[in-house]
């Protein structure tokens, strides 16, 4: 059974969240918020009683539906500082460690429909570690995806995409040691679960095909996430979330056999944004891995603030 | 001085007092039936003629089945529907409508304009809209631009294609609006003839809304009816990928580097 390199796992864990995911490729968002995306669920209201206002001098004045319109261009910038009660993702001797990750993300929207939304995006991503200075990588991604909306409350939707992602060691002359793609089809919904509070449920279910270079790492995943996001303020979110998970790896070697995972992660996230170009977050994350090879599990806590940027037009 | 250098100057000094009192006043340019103006509502009032310049603070006032079109100082042009007052200051560049209803077209410029009732402020920059006031009730809607409107201390923006209404009492509602069929039927752009600053800019509005109709981001209302927030979209949440990658990465680091000391009393130790 393959040991395995007491390494920065958890800093993969955190930036990978945004660098190997389509969905936050697209998203788009602040860093927090790709646990839950910003809840944009329409508040359903009565008809309007005079939908058409006649006047002498105005007219007729009609009112309309409008859907929100995405943009076209997005850029952003994350800078997230976290700390990890174990870097290397063993049980054996934890190390805990200072890290930063620094992500500036693209995006193109070339056409869009009320209820079909394709983009391409690209990220990059560098990871630096207090004290382990070999575990720092760099991350490039491009993601190409298709957002259908299929009910009319807009609570229902089907993002299928593709995240093309190679990894490269800084210290070692950009060597390229991973690269992969994932295939990604992810259904989401999302419940508001009061009439007075804004208060909202989310819930996905994601079937992910990771193809791998190398071919060790070729997998499936089955990722359910259920969410709390409450908003206090308009300007503040408060979030919690669960997020089971089953990976099957497909490639035995002479380190792993039929090698299954099931992982769990649970954290809360508090983000302010306090003006629409920048927002500042707290979150708390905590994994357990419980994988059928040897020396695979692992558990982990992190807590970590972040700085995030985002400018659309 | 000869007698012909003196009448130079004066006639130098009438034209220069006419022209800053043009410059910091504005300048009727249409009037249809019963039109007037003056120092101050409650004085007497005199009629209003394509021409007339009204000083700073005067007000300017419609009667039933009237219109006026006028030309502020900074160049914004408003049309004044029946029944309408309103006194505009060109030194603090604020309309205050006293009651009914008027369309403004303000040169996108840095400068702003605000206009106010009693209980509302819009901060006006470079935009072309309408305003109503009857009674205590207030709405204002935008076919072009944006703008800032304050309620209360509490500032609400609203963009091109979007209505404000405002009862007191009750909280502001935002909803969007047929621009097209607005700028179709409105007797503000059927009625005159003359061009509005920011035409073009009212001419790609439209464009820009019915490519929406047809992407089928604008629909009639029906029931249930939604409200999007600014904040609408869809919610998603990301796929977790970080496992392989970081298996990878410890595979190209093998043989495992030494783990830094994070511990006082080891340091101690190699110290030792």
């Amino acid at each position: 059974m393959k040991l395995l390199t007491p390494i920065s796992r958890l800093g993969l864990l955190l930036a990978l969240a945004w660098a190997t995911s389509p969905t936050a490729l697209f998203a788009q968002d602040p860093a927090a918020e790709t646990l839950q995306q910003r809840v944009g669920l329409p508040t359903q209201v009565a008809s309007p009683t005079t939908p058409v206002k006649t006047d002498e001098d105005l007219g007729e004045i009609s009112v309309v539906q409008k859907a929100p319109v995405p943009e076209t261009f997005t850029f952003s910038t994350s800078q997230q500082f976290f700390y990890t009660d174990n870097v290397f993702f063993t049980d054996v001797n934890p190390v805990g460690s200072t890290a930063y990750l620094g992500s500036y993300t693209a995006s193109f929207v070339p056409y869009s429909l009320r209820d079909w939304t394709p983009r391409v995006a690209v990220q990059y991503n560098m990871v630096r570690y207090g004290s382990v200075a070999s575990g720092d990588f760099d991350n490039e991604n491009i993601s190409l995806s298709s957002q259908y909306v299929f009910s009319k409350d807009r609570s229902w939707t089907w993002t299928a995409s593709v995240n093309a992602a190679r990894f490269t060691a800084p210290h070692a002359n950009d060597h390229e040691f991973y690269k992969e793609f994932v295939y990604d089809n992810q259904i989401s919904h999302v419940e508001k679960l009061s009439k007075t509070l804004p208060l909202f449920f989310v819930a996905a279910y994601d079937l992910a095909y990771h193809q791998a270079n190398p071919a060790d790492f070729d997998r499936l995943d089955n990722i359910l996430s259920f969410s709390l996001v409450y908003y206090p303020l308009p300007s503040v979110s408060i979030s919690s979330f669960v997020r089971p998970a089953s990976r099957d790896y497909f490639t035995n070697t002479a380190n792993q056999t039929d090698r299954t995972d099931f992982n769990l992660s649970e954290g809360l996230d508090v983000t302010w944004q306090p003006w629409k170009y920048a927002s500042l977050s707290a979150d708390f994350t905590h994994t357990n891995d419980y994988s059928s090879s040897t020396h695979q599990s692992y558990n982990e806590s992190s807590p970590g603030v972040s700085v995030t940027g985002t400018v659309k037009f | 001085m000869t007698k012909r250098s003196l009448t130079y100057l004066l006639a130098l000094l009438l034209v220069g007092a006419t022209h800053s009192f043009a410059a910091d006043s504005a300048t009727v340019t249409a009037a249809v039936n019963q039109v007037t103006h003056g120092p101050a509502q409650s004085t007497a009032s005199y009629p209003a003629k394509v021409g007339t310049q009204l000083g700073d603070g005067e007000y300017l006032k419609t009667g039933a089945a009237s219109r006026a079109e006028m030309e502020l100082a900074n160049k914004t042009i408003t049309r004044l529907g029946a029944n309408t007052i309103f006194n505009y200051s060109a030194s603090t560049n604020t309309i205050d409508l006293q009651a009914g209803t008027f369309l403004f077209s303000k040169p996108k410029d840095a400068k702003q304009m605000t206009i106010k009732t009693a209980a509302v402020t819009a901060a006006i920059v470079g935009t072309t809209g309408f305003v109503q006031k009857h009674g205590n009730g207030f709405l204002i809607g935008l076919v072009e631009g944006s703008t800032t409107v304050t309620i209360g201390g509490v500032d609400y923006t609203i963009h091109a294609g979007e209505l404000l209404t405002y009862t007191p009492g009750a909280p502001p509602q935002i909803s969007s609006f047929d621009v097209p069929k607005f700028y179709h039927t409105s007797s503000f752009f059927k009625n005159y003839h003359g061009h509005l600053p920011n035409q073009s800019y009212i001419d790609q509005e439209i464009d820009i809304y019915n490519d929406l109709v047809d992407r089928g981001f604008i629909q009639p209302p029906s029931d249930p009816f939604y409200i999007y927030e600014p904040n609408g979209n869809v919610p998603t949440t990301p796929v977790v990928g970080h496992d392989s990658p970081g298996s990878a990465l410890g595979d190209f680091n093998t043989p495992p580097p030494a783990p830094t000391c994070p511990y006082h009393y080891c340091c101690h130790y190699k110290e030792d």
